[in-house]
C-alpha cells in the first residue's frame, strides 16, 4: 500500500496504529472521569446540608409547623422544638411545645408507580389524630402522581382519626369526600393513589403500636 | 481583511440563527421529543430544563470539535456519548447543589439530558466536522430554539392547566382550568399545534 510520504509501515501516523482508539478511550474517560468526580466530591457537603435542611422543613411541615427558608432559622427551630430519636422500628421525630411532647413523626417509604415515595407522616403525642403529612421525595409523573406533594393533597390527611375500621385507617376515593376518613385521590393518578393508599393504611394502622407509645403508656 | 472578518462574523450568525428558527430542532428536525413532553407542563421546569440543555449541548459540540482531530472514527460515538455525559452529571450536580427543589421537581429528567438526541446530532451533524468557536454557536443555538419552543408550549400549558405562570396565578377565579394540559396528552396536542404553527409562519421555503 501507497501511504503519503514520508509516512510508510513504519511511519504510520499515531492515529492509525490498532492500539490507538483504546488509549484514546482510556485517557479521555480517566479525564472527564475525574473532573465529575472533583466536582461530586466538593459538592457533597452542600448537597448533604442542602438534604438534611429539606428533611427538616418537611418534617416540620407534617407537624403543622411553619418551617423558615433561611437555613440558620430552620436550624434554630429545628434545635428548640425537635427531638430525634429512634425506637426499635426505626427513628423518629419529637415535637415539643411549652415543654410537652405535641406528637411524633415518623419517616416512611412506600411504593409509588414510578419508584419509591419518601415521606414523614406526624401523630398527636396520644397516637390518635394524624397531624399532618409531608413528601421529601419521589419519582411520580410532575402534574399527575408529582401532586401528593401540594398543600391540597397533603392538607386532608390533617386531623384524621387513626382509628382502624374495616382493616383501614382511611378512604382513598376518586371523587370529592364525603366522610371524616375519606382522601381525595388523585385523578389521573390512580397507581399513584392506590399504592400510597394501600402502604399509608398498613403503615398508620401500625403507628399506636410503636414502642415509643408504649413506653409512654407504661411511665 | 474586513470582508473575511465579515463573512466569518456573518457565518456565525447564520449558523445561530439556523439551530433557532430555520432547522429549529423541534419544530423542524422533530428531535429532542421526549423532553418536549415531559417537562412543559411549568415554565419553571421548563426554563431550567433549558439552561442544562443550553450548557450541555454547548459544551459537549466545544469539547468534540476540540477533539475532532485526535478522535478515532470507530470509537468517535463512544467519546461523544462520554463527554455529552460528564456535561449532564455537572448540571445535575450543580442542581442538587444549589436548586434543590428544583432538582427535585425535574427527578430524572436531567439525568436523560444525556439522551437528547439533540446534543449526539449536532455533535455528530456539525461539531465533529468545524471548528470549536463555530460547534459552540452551532451547539448553543440548537438549544436556544429548543428552549424557545418549550417555553412557548410551557407558557400555554402552564396558564391553561394550572391558571398561572411561573407559579403566579394570572387568571381570575372562577375560570375552569384545562386539567388535559398539566396531563401528557396536553403536550401532544400543544407540541403538534407548535409544529403547525412554526411550519407555518416559516412558509415560503424551498423543500
Amino acid at each position: 500500500m501507497e501511504g503519503p510520504p514520508g509516512r510508510g509501515a513504519a511511519g504510520m501516523r499515531i492515529q492509525d496504529r490498532p492500539w490507538y482508539p483504546v488509549v484514546f478511550m482510556v485517557v479521555l474517560s480517566a479525564v472527564f472521569g475525574a473532573a465529575v468526580s472533583t466536582v461530586e466530591v466538593l459538592s457533597l457537603p452542600r448537597q448533604q446540608a442542602g438534604e438534611q435542611a429539606r428533611l427538616r422543613a418537611r418534617v416540620l411541615q407534617a407537624f403543622g409547623v411553619d418551617a423558615p427558608t433561611d437555613p440558620v432559622a430552620l436550624a434554630g427551630v429545628w434545635k428548640a422544638r425537635v427531638v430525634e430519636g429512634r425506637d426499635e422500628a426505626g427513628p423518629y421525630y419529637a415535637l415539643r411545645e411549652r415543654g410537652r411532647v405535641k406528637g411524633y413523626a415518623f419517616p416512611f417509604e412506600a411504593p409509588g408507580f414510578w419508584g419509591a415515595i419518601f415521606g414523614v407522616v406526624a401523630v398527636d403525642a396520644r397516637a390518635e389524630t394524624i397531624l399532618g403529612i409531608s413528601f421529601l421525595r419521589h419519582e411520580e409523573t410532575p402534574g399527575l402522581g408529582g401532586r401528593i406533594s401540594e398543600a391540597w393533597f397533603r392538607d386532608q390527611f390533617r386531623g384524621k382519626s387513626l382509628e382502624v375500621r374495616d382493616g383501614r385507617v382511611l378512604e382513598f376515593v376518586f371523587r370529592p369526600p364525603e366522610g371524616p376518613r375519606e382522601v381525595e385521590a388523585i385523578t389521573g393518578a390512580t397507581q399513584t393513589s392506590t399504592r400510597l393508599g394501600r402502604f399509608l393504611n398498613g403503615f398508620l394502622a401500625r403507628i399506636p403500636e410503636r414502642p415509643v407509645f408504649r413506653r409512654k403508656g407504661d411511665g | 481583511m474586513r470582508p473575511a472578518l465579515w463573512l466569518r462574523r456573518s457565518r456565525a450568525v447564520s449558523t445561530l440563527r439556523r439551530g433557532v428558527w430555520d432547522d429549529n430542532p423541534v419544530y423542524r428536525q422533530i428531535l429532542g421529543i421526549c423532553s418536549t413532553l415531559a417537562v412543559t407542563n411549568l415554565l419553571v421546569n421548563t426554563v431550567v430544563m433549558g439552561l442544562g440543555l443550553i450548557f450541555a449541548t454547548a459544551m459537549s459540540c466545544w469539547t468534540v470539535s476540540l477533539l475532532r482531530n485526535v478522535t478515532p472514527k470507530r470509537v468517535r460515538m463512544m467519546a461523544q456519548v462520554l463527554i455529552i455525559a460528564s456535561y449532564v452529571i455537572l448540571v445535575d450536580l450543580a442542581l442538587k447543589a444549589y436548586l434543590p427543589e428544583i432538582s427535585e421537581a425535574l427527578g430524572p429528567y436531567v439525568g436523560l439530558i444525556i439522551t437528547n438526541c439533540i446534543i449526539m446530532g449536532r455533535c455528530e451533524a456539525f461539531a465533529a466536522k468545524n471548528p470549536p468557536g463555530l460547534a459552540f454557536l452551532d451547539g448553543l443555538g440548537c438549544a436556544v430554539g429548543y428552549t424557545l419552543v418549550l417555553l412557548a408550549i410551557a407558557f400555554f400549558r402552564e396558564l391553561l392547566g394550572f391558571g398561572t405562570l411561573f407559579g403566579y396565578p394570572v387568571l381570575p377565579e372562577g375560570v375552569t382550568l384545562w386539567t388535559i394540559m398539566a396531563m401528557p396528552p396536553g403536550a401532544f396536542f400543544m407540541l403538534g399545534l407548535a409544529i403547525w404553527f412554526f411550519r407555518t409562519i416559516q412558509k415560503p421555503r424551498e423543500a
